[in-house]
């Protein structure tokens, strides 16, 4: 039975909807949600067909799994937080920097957030800020930032490939990473 | 040694990226135990690095995806299979599974591929599946502390909302969920997260046909280990 579609419900009342296995649910937040999850995807694996194949399995184990908890955070950070996991894992599975990835294992970023902050900002806005800080980042220690967070790089592999030298590459990337935590702190609170 | 305030900082960030040095783990370890606060600005900092995944521009994906996800979705034909699940007065347990089907036959083969080496490895239980009813249904299930691979033949897609569910039976009569899924043709492999505490070593493994999530079996057997 088709069940009434309403865009502009809440999340967390389309949550419900799919606790209830109401597909049209799933249907609203595919639309609002899909292209963050994909463009995350995309950015980690620069793999078109592998991007999909993540975007489909966050969705589908959405549905499936229906282990989100409403009280840890909203829920497009645990569609971002489980879609930048899975992609590592692919990453991973590529045999790439298998070191740093497991490194990152310990790392739930978007849980370590205060949850109340994704609530209140809308995730667009929060991207907005994101961006600009990271664009006032000098030009090194944000490329080294971006290496190791969506590339997976370790310090080692970025030193060799900037072919500057490893401290080097460790201190840009602390500084940026203070100085973007500086320039976020609105949003940290 | 780094010890004023900015390199505190600095050991912070190294610490949420990962990147310290045996040496400055330990300086940082004892400043930590000495100011506790100091948790707070590794949590900050973590979590700034954590707002890093909203830093991509969002990109619609193209229309087979959606597609492939509400396919599955879709209500086939149903086969019934009766049955009565055997244990009784087992404890609730707690779910923690992931299970999904990809549409490209590609992946299948790298899953394939996957299997082959995870077989090598010492930790692993290979288990084979049959029908109950002596039906031509068979799979097997490859159980690793945090991953089970499914593979099936001839299982049918199940309508609506009805799914199976991959159920563990370990320590004499805790049941534990593997995770649900469906079939689809041309798709015969699934992937499960493993729930904690739950990799290899069950004693039995089953297949039910359920009617809607759930977290005890209820519904009829359709394969269990051999």
């Amino acid at each position: 039975m088709k069940q009434p579609l309403d865009p502009s419900q809440s999340d967390a009342h389309l949550w419900e909807g799919i606790r209830v296995r109401q597909t049209t649910a799933l249907k609203v937040l595919y639309e609002r949600h899909a292209g963050v999850v994909y463009g995350l995807a995309l950015r980690i694996l620069q793999d078109t067909r592998e991007a999909e194949d993540v975007t489909q399995e966050i969705f589908t184990t959405l549905w499936v799994q229906c282990s989100y908890q409403p009280d840890l955070g909203p829920l497009k950070s645990y569609l971002l937080m489980m879609t930048r996991s899975r992609a590592l894992d692919r990453v991973r599975a590529r045999s790439r920097k298998l070191k740093v990835l497991e490194r990152w294992g310990r790392l739930n970023p978007l849980e370590a957030a205060p949850t109340n902050l994704l609530e209140e900002v809308s995730l667009a806005e929060c991207a907005v800020h994101v961006r600009a800080a990271m664009s006032q980042l000098p030009a090194n220690q944000r490329q080294t930032l971006e290496l190791t967070f969506f590339d997976g790089f370790s310090c080692p592999e970025i030193a060799r490939r900037l072919g500057v030298p490893l401290g080097t590459v460790k201190s840009w990337s602390r500084l940026g990473l203070l100085k973007l935590r500086r320039s976020l702190q609105g949003l940290l609170g | 040694m780094m010890t004023g305030p900015e390199d505190i900082e600095q050991l912070i960030a190294g610490y949420a990226l990962g990147n310290l040095t045996p040496e400055e783990e330990l300086v940082l370890q004892q400043r930590l135990s000495e100011s506790p606060e100091l948790l707070n600005e590794v949590a900050q900092l973590q979590a700034a690095l954590g707002l890093l995944t909203l830093e991509p521009t969002a990109v619609t994906p193209p229309p087979r995806v959606r597609e492939a996800i509400f396919a599955a979705l879709e209500p086939p034909r149903r086969q019934t299979l009766p049955w009565g699940w055997g244990i009784a007065g087992v404890a609730a347990l707690v779910v923690a599974v992931v299970g999904f089907d990809n549409y490209q036959v590609r992946q299948q083969l790298a899953l394939n591929e996957s299997v082959t080496l995870l077989l090598q490895k010492p930790d692993t239980q290979l288990v084979n599946l049959q029908s109950p009813t002596g039906a031509q249904t068979t799979g097997k299930v490859l159980v690793q502390e945090k991953a089970v691979f499914l593979t099936i033949q001839n299982l049918p897609p199940l309508p609506g909302n009805q799914t199976y569910h991959l159920w563990a039976i370990t320590g004499g009569t805790k049941i534990s969920l593997y995770g649900r899924f469906n079939t689809r043709p041309g798709v015969n492999t699934t992937q499960f997260a493993a729930p904690e505490g739950v990799g290899p070593g069950a004693l039995v493994i089953a297949i039910t046909a359920e009617a809607g999530p759930v977290t005890t079996p209820q519904g009829p057997k359709v394969l269990i280990s051999s």
